[in-house]
């Protein structure tokens, strides 16, 4: 383990002030997200904050120079990693942070059209040609893809595109806005954006093809007496009706309120499986009264489940 | 797993009212999602990267957007030329050696 003295190349007795110039000056220089590509700038950096989260910290700096703590085991881990392992990825799933004044970034349409097209015209310089097709992939709302939507769609330099997302429309599925990618020079029309969308998970509902799942919580006078209960779906509040006696894992059908599909125009289902809950806090007269009526109501669910 | 706002906050230390504003400014883009902000770990990671060009590396608020702008493009080109490397890799042998030759002519005339 390297001293964090030599590591950020200060005195034993440099001042804060000096330390943190010091681990500024180193920062500026090895910062990972500044070096793309470069692996052992990472090593170093970490190093270097390593050295600086010890003697930064006016307290453990002391404790550091009295011997009690030593320079290892400082490191915490940096959840999310750097930046530039998400800004490396390519293809559509790029990420959605881009320097996207359409046709700022060179992309691979620009080089291709460089190399082969328009007999050597430059780009920009007159010739027809159609705006290149950009690609990002956005996040989007459980409900916004289950029942359709309209979204405008924020880029990191202030871009807005306006999306509509289709009914029904799937994880990971792409999305082609007609128009939306980069000018076009000349007469040719622009190009097109292509949306990778990433459906966020729901608090509560979870999709599967058309069909749509919950799990609903209910009382337990809910499920010996039965009850009408209003469950939502993702069209709204329903009304939906519990028999007496429902137990816990036992599951309902709300026939076609689940998610169109975009060709058959069918309707899922929406699957509501219950489960009941006792009060929060333990409750004196149920206690009293499960007493009583247990005493002549054995029943043994275990066996049912062969694991007596 | 979405990351809340709050545990953003935490996470890099950093204030909420200074979260808010890299937000507004599109510096950072969570999804929102019913009045709340949902972050994946890109998001966290670029709002981790804003808060050390700030604080370690003295960038202010002015120069903040000049600095992002042009990351995103070096990233931008990193990526481009990944895709055309892949490209020249999917390229028959003979092509490929051509290639090889015609870059050192260009690197060889650079240097005159």
């Amino acid at each position: 383990m390297k001293n964090p003295y030599d590591v950020l190349g200060v005195k034993r007795d440099a001042s804060a002030e000096d330390i943190k110039k010091a681990y500024r000056q180193l920062a500026k220089k090895l910062h990972p997200d500044l070096h793309p590509g470069n692996t052992k700038v990472e090593q170093d950096f970490k190093e270097v904050s390593q050295a600086y989260s010890l003697l930064g910290d006016a307290e453990k700096r002391k404790r550091f120079d009295r011997g009690e703590i030593d320079a290892s085991g400082q490191e915490t881990p940096r959840a999310g990693g750097f930046y530039r392992q998400y800004a490396e990825r390519g293809g559509p799933g790029g990420g959605k942070y881009r320097a996207s004044d359409f046709g700022d970034e060179i992309n691979i349409e620009d080089i291709i059209s460089d190399l082969f097209g328009g007999g050597g015209r430059g780009k920009g310089r007159g010739g027809a040609r159609k705006g290149a097709d950009v690609s990002y992939t956005a996040p989007i709302d459980f409900l916004d893809a289950a029942v359709g939507a309209k979204k405008r769609l924020r880029l990191s330099d202030g871009k807005v595109l306006d999306m509509t997302i289709p009914p029904g429309t799937a994880d990971r599925q792409t999305l082609r806005l007609k128009g939306q990618g980069g000018p076009g020079t000349g007469n040719a029309p622009a190009g097109d954006a292509y949306v990778e969308v990433h459906v966020q998970p729901h608090a509560f509902f979870t999709r599967k093809d058309n069909d749509i799942h919950l799990e609903l919580p209910i009382t337990l006078q809910e499920a010996v007496l039965g009850a009408s209960l209003e469950v939502p779906t993702v069209h709204g509040k329903v009304a939906m009706k519990i028999p007496a006696g429902s137990n816990t894992g036992a599951t309902l059908r709300l026939k076609g309120k689940g998610i169109t599909d975009r060709k058959s125009k069918q309707s899922g289902d929406q699957y509501v499986k219950l489960k009941v809950v006792l009060p929060d806090k333990p409750d004196e007269d149920l206690k009293s009264f499960i007493e009583g009526w247990a005493k002549s109501h054995g029943y043994d669910p275990r066996r049912k489940a062969g694991m007596t | 797993m979405p990351i809340t706002f709050e545990q953003v906050t935490l996470e890099i230390e950093v204030g909420p009212d200074e979260l808010q504003a890299w937000i507004e400014r599109s510096w950072v883009l969570p999804i929102r999602q019913e009045g709340t902000y949902l972050f994946d770990d890109a998001d966290l990671a670029r709002a981790r990267l804003i808060a050390e060009l700030h604080r370690d590396l003295e960038v202010n608020e002015e120069a903040m957007p000049v600095v992002l702008r042009l990351l995103d493009q070096v990233y931008g080109l990193r990526r481009t030329l990944a895709e055309l490397n892949r490209a020249i890799k999917a390229l028959p042998e003979d092509a490929r050696v051509q290639l090889q030759k015609e870059l050192e002519n260009q690197s060889a005339a650079a240097k005159d």
